[in-house]
């Protein structure tokens, strides 16, 4: 029997500045201060395990959340990195290590998830927001879904034999899970797939 | 000591209490339960907890395909009609988790017909769900961190000389005789609080980061996992300028 290929997933919390705004009875630049050095925590903690691992970087090829094939993967990994996500300057550091970034996203689908989004955010009263908010729970998990099963698709046909696949990928993704069939997952963090009720029955 | 969510203050109709006692679950327990029930019961838990959730939130669908008048004798013909599911776990005859699911069939006809498909009752529920899981899952985090923590104590007690700081937390009541770390102890406030500086010289590096990252992980992802209306529009909020950049770049010639 065949050994299953390595890939080392990093399932990441899509959390730049907009941790800060979430409730606490902290005063706000405190609160700011508190939550931006949690997140720059779990980034150093993610930067220094894959750093343990010894990769060899020529030979990898990483596979990120929202980078859509496009064709101009890295003059966009260095735009967003340059508009302030800590995951892209990641990104751009294990690149100048020598990693290829691969274009991981289907463009159209980020487009729905965009105007699902555009919709949510969309003014509307109280009651109508509740449902709104509703909808788009149901709507964007049926669009991870499909995302989901792109990105698999895109691992197993663009990777190289040889080549070690890097996976940054949402916490909300189910793609581990798809993942495992075809490749040994190797965790780089906790994985801790609790947020819906789902996740227990599909673990 | 037995921890009773909110579900308990849920409306009846569809859900009654679940009682969980999160002193005695672990989810090495609960992953030998699943398994076991998979193997003789396959899909049985599964699609019990999909039929009461898409109750809540699909009955509209799930009745669709019989007419109104079909419905409106259903639920004549099944008034007074409840079911009662009864679900009990025991840990060597240690109460774990009772379960118990009392429906009344005309009372979710009568919601699915008034279009009073709850929704909110929905997210509440399930949000209640993944807080039980959550806890469960920081528990067993927690004492898989404590079982490495142990063993590098055990170590020490083996040692010609032993740290100071060990004797201080055998005096404190924080760990025992073998090393073992026993309930009053605060892994926060060795990792980070006031016991940090002596914590980090007697143990190795990659433990101590190990034991932040489950820490972090843990925090953030309570953070999320609580998130209430507005967080979920400010998050929104950050992906809608993430993916404005990348739509607008990605279609650069």
């Amino acid at each position: 029997m065949e050994d299953l290929r390595r890939l080392i997933y990093v399932p990441i919390l899509h959390a730049q500045d907009d941790a800060k705004h979430k409730a606490s009875s902290l005063p706000k630049n405190q609160k700011i201060a508190k939550e931006l050095s949690a997140v720059d925590e779990m980034w150093a903690g993610i930067a220094a395990k894959i750093e343990g691992l010894n990769l060899p970087w020529k030979q990898t090829r990483i596979y990120q959340d929202g980078a859509p094939v496009c064709g101009n993967e890295l003059t966009l990994a260095k735009r967003l990195a340059e508009s302030g996500s800590p995951n892209f300057s990641f990104i751009l550091d294990l690149i100048n290590k020598g990693a290829t970034l691969e274009g991981t996203e289907d463009m159209d689908l980020l487009i729905q998830e965009y105007d699902l989004l555009n919709k949510l955010l969309m003014k509307s009263s109280g009651t109508n927001q509740k449902a709104k908010n509703a909808e788009y729970h149901t709507k964007s998990r049926e669009l991870l879904a499909l995302r989901d099963q792109f990105i698999l698709n895109r691992i197993t046909g663009t990777l190289e034999k040889d080549e070690l696949p890097i996976v940054f990928m949402g916490v909300m993704h189910r793609l581990d899970k798809m993942l495992e069939k075809d490749f040994l997952v190797s965790y780089v963090i906790y994985r801790l797939p609790f947020r819906s009720i789902g996740t227990i029955y599909n673990a | 000591m037995r921890r009773k969510s909110s579900l308990l203050t849920a409306s009846p109709i569809l859900f009654s209490p679940i009682y969980l006692n999160t002193e005695n679950v672990s989810t090495g327990k609960l992953l030998a339960l699943y398994r076991f029930a998979n193997l003789f019961f396959p899909k049985m838990g599964s699609n019990l907890v999909n039929t009461l959730l898409d109750m809540e939130k699909h009955s509209e669908r799930l009745t669709a395909n019989s007419s109104p008048e079909d419905r409106r004798k259903l639920i004549r013909e099944m008034k007074g009609l409840s079911m009662k599911m009864q679900c009990s776990i025991n840990d060597e005859e240690e109460n774990m988790m009772d379960i118990s699911v009392n429906i009344v069939p005309s009372e979710v006809l009568e919601r699915v017909q008034q279009g009073r498909n709850d929704l909110i009752e929905y997210q509440k529920l399930s949000k209640d769900f993944d807080e039980l899981i959550s806890q469960l899952i920081t528990k067993e985090i927690m004492r898989r961190f404590t079982a490495k923590v142990t063993n590098y104590f055990k170590g020490f007690w083996k040692s010609q000389q032993v740290p100071s700081f060990i004797t201080q937390l055998l005096d404190m009541g924080w760990i025992d005789r073998n090393g073992q770390l026993l309930k009053g102890a605060s892994i926060d406030e060795l990792l980070t609080g006031k016991y940090h500086k002596q914590f980090e010289q007697l143990m190795p590096e990659e433990l101590l980061q190990e034991g932040m990252q489950i820490r972090e992980t843990i925090k953030t992802c309570f953070e999320i996992s609580q998130e209430d209306a507005d967080s979920l529009i400010w998050d929104a909020k950050k992906r809608h300028a993430l993916l404005e950049i990348t739509i607008r770049e990605a279609n650069k010639p």
